[in-house]
């Protein structure tokens, strides 16, 4: 029905870390599993979904000798959220003009 | 495995949920603040006290020591923040005090080499930057403290130049430490 939604995005965890990682310029494993209230294997799974498609730049890293996680949004994941929010407006018929 | 699909409305309301409730202020490195703050304090207390012969260091010392101590610490913390969240506020917050900073070594420089008192200087530049981040912050007491530094800086053109170690120094300590160490705590 909505299939011009960019179905990578069209996901609640996805769609909610590419939210968040919008507003950071990089953020935690940690932080992304505290906003997004799922669990580490499904935020690792969906993390994975993303990092394949060129969405987010993963970090692995180490901090007091704990692995450590650094994800950040990259130019294409930026893209694909503007096109996605793009489509809503349009499936809602919002625009720019009468918002 | 079937993945739940969202539609427009439900999609555009987990953007609105997640933007409005992510913490803007993740891991806020106010210890930057505190530190440079109390460094720039002691040093101007240790001046003093060079000043009126209570410590006997080589004059000027205490800006080259102290702000040392800063600069490595800085480095150092600064390397370990790279490894935490960092919101984009914090980033610009983080970047203005690291250019002010910078301006005050100038600032620093230039008044020592021309012999003329560096500290109305001093107070301006970090008053600006209290400013701004209470203004970025929305926090009054950052604002007000900002204006403690303006009034400071203009006051220390009336006092000798002993006295105005000590208006610096008890600046640092009410206009930059104590807010940064009671908003630790809001």
């Amino acid at each position: 029905m909505f299939n011009d939604l960019d179905p990578l995005l069209n996901s609640p965890v996805r769609l909610a870390v590419m939210s968040i990682l919008l507003t950071v310029k990089h953020a935690h494993f940690n932080d992304l599993l505290k906003e997004t209230q799922t669990t580490q294997g499904n935020l690792s799974h969906q993390l994975k979904k993303l990092h394949e498609a060129g969405y987010v730049q993963i970090e692995k890293t180490f901090k007091n000798n704990y692995p450590l996680t650094i994800i950040s949004i990259s130019q294409t994941g930026k893209k694909a959220f503007e096109v996605y929010v793009e489509n809503i407006k349009k499936y809602l018929h919002l625009n720019e003009n009468n918002t | 495995m079937s993945e739940t699909i969202l539609n427009p409305n439900e999609s555009l309301a987990i953007i609105q949920k997640v933007v409005n409730s992510t913490r803007q202020d993740y891991h806020i490195q106010r210890k930057f603040y505190i530190l440079w703050g109390i460094l720039i304090a002691v040093a101007s207390f240790s001046q003093y006290a060079i000043e009126k012969n209570i410590l006997s260091l080589p004059k000027y010392y205490p800006w080259i020591f102290f702000p040392g101590v800063g600069l490595i610490l800085s480095i150092y913390w600064g390397y370990a923040g790279k490894k935490t969240s960092l919101s984009y506020y914090n980033h610009f917050v983080l970047t203005m005090w690291f250019t002010l900073y910078i301006a005050l070594g100038l600032t620093l420089y230039i008044s020592l080499y021309n012999q003329v008192s560096p500290f109305p200087y001093i107070l301006v530049c970090v008053g600006i930057g209290t400013s701004i981040s209470g203004f970025l912050m929305k926090n009054l007491l950052f604002i007000l403290c900002g204006l403690i530094f303006g009034i400071g800086s203009i006051y220390c053109l009336f006092i000798p130049f002993q006295q105005q170690l000590l208006l610096n120094g008890v600046c640092m300590l009410l206009g930059n430490v104590m807010p940064n160490l009671i908003s630790q705590h809001v």
